[in-house]
């Protein structure tokens, strides 16, 4: 049952990424992933960023893998900072967020070019103001996830969810 | 405590696994196998996303409007002056076309050998009388007679330096003599006088009186000014609504212009 809800929190999630980056290229995939992290059971995270990275490489048609290793890369910074700054629900856990979310835009910026051409793309103020912005609005999205991912865990007394 | 640890030590696995997984995938791709995986999960995400793209593109045009909203104020105002600019182009196209055709006419159909001033109508509320733009600067008299081409148009009841009032047929104080002729089934007029009689202005319109019992006269005939104030033949419009009473000796009729003189620009005056 637990795979079911997997796919399906996909299937939305695709659909939603597909939606934001039409709307305003905003990333909602890695989000998700952000905000998924030390939160459920680490097999249904694994096969959840598995499966939704391949489904993205293949709709952005990008070479199998560049969506996982730019999230992998990104996390990997973010576990390596938490080692100074723990990740806390407060202004530094959140400052370090935002700076792997913002490394994420970036590498996803010239990794995907660098992978299939192997030409490097130049960054230009505004792209990496765009970044910023993005960022911005993941760390928001982030905190409102956080609050509503604790009322919940307190509404069903933490079983159901931590259960997941 | 120990819970959230060991939950933080396994999504460390993630990120490991992931990782590893992303560059075993990368290298795998180029491989034949690799197609078919992904040709499947094209398959089955492919119109999610697509369609999702689609409605995130029609809620991007939609805020875009907002966006460039400046945009659209700054290029709605340069169009309204272009607009502007055209009109007012146009209205000068539009007046220089007029007095062409007038012009036309004159030369077509008017007396070649009297001399004419041509004159620009000026805007009046009075519906009796028409302003013109020429006055005693360029000749013009008290009675003088105004027209387009062979048509009447009225006689000049004032003059000013540099404009003059015209009354028209449809004042009250304005009394000429004309004859009416038959219109054939051509459109070309017949030289035949069916009746002659008297035009003057009412409240009503132009009224044509004094139309000989006997006559033949029907609606549609043609009026034609023959009068010594005015001089020579000039079409004034056809008779409608003719009426007799028989204890009248006379019948009487309006008179429909073949000019509508509320439209008129250009007239020219016939100067001795």
């Amino acid at each position: 049952m637990p795979i079911l809800y997997v796919l399906l929190t996909c299937f939305l999630t695709i659909f939603l990424e597909g939606f934001l980056v039409a709307l305003s290229n905003f990333r909602f995939f890695f989000l998700l992933n952000i905000a998924l992290f030390n939160k459920i059971n680490w097999k249904y995270l694994l096969f959840f960023t598995v499966l939704g990275s391949v489904v993205l490489d293949v709709i952005y048609h990008y070479v199998l893998g560049t969506n996982l290793l730019i999230t992998g890369i990104s996390l990997l910074l973010m576990l390596g900072i938490s080692l100074l700054v723990p990740l806390n629900y407060n202004l530094p856990g959140y400052s370090v967020k935002f700076f792997c979310i913002f490394i994420y835009y970036l590498l996803l910026a010239f990794v995907p070019e660098l992978i299939s051409t192997g030409n490097w793309v130049s960054i230009t103020g505004l792209m990496v103001g765009g970044m910023v912005l993005k960022a911005l609005a993941s760390i928001a999205f982030c905190v409102v996830f956080d609050l509503v991912w604790s009322r919940l865990r307190k509404r069903d007394e933490g079983t159901k969810l931590r259960s997941l | 405590m120990k819970n959230n640890t060991t939950k933080g030590q396994n999504n460390n696995i993630v990120v490991y696994f992931s990782l590893l997984l992303a560059i075993t995938l990368l290298l795998l791709d180029g491989l034949s196998g690799m197609k078919g995986v992904r040709n499947a999960l094209s398959f089955v995400f492919e119109p999610t996303s697509f369609q999702a793209n689609i409605a995130g593109s029609k809620v991007k045009e939609y805020f875009q409007t907002f966006v460039n909203l400046g945009n659209f104020r700054k290029e709605f105002n340069d169009l309204k002056i272009a607009s502007y600019d055209k009109e007012a182009q146009y209205s000068n196209y539009v007046i220089l076309k007029n007095e062409n055709e007038a012009l036309k006419k004159q030369i077509a159909l008017g007396n070649r050998e009297a001399k004419y001033v041509l004159a620009n109508t000026l805007r009046d509320d009075n519906v009796d009388t028409l302003a013109i733009d020429q006055g005693s600067e360029s000749g013009l008299q008290q009675g003088d007679v105004v027209t387009v081409g062979n048509i009447f148009v009225g006689i000049v009841s004032s003059v000013d330096l540099k404009g003059s009032t015209v009354r028209l047929p449809s004042d009250g104080n304005s009394h000429l003599e004309v004859v009416v002729l038959k219109v054939g089934q051509d459109g070309n007029v017949n030289t035949n006088i069916l009746s002659s009689g008297v035009v003057s202005g009412s409240a009503e319109g132009i009224m044509i009186e004094n139309i000989a019992m006997n006559s033949e006269v029907v609606d549609g005939d043609m009026v034609y000014i023959n009068d010594s104030k005015v001089g020579g033949f000039y079409a004034l419009g056809y008779v409608v609504a003719l009426s007799s009473n028989p204890a009248s000796t006379y019948k009487t009729a309006f008179v429909s212009p073949i000019l509508d003189y509320d439209n008129l620009m250009q007239v020219f005056v016939r100067v001795e």
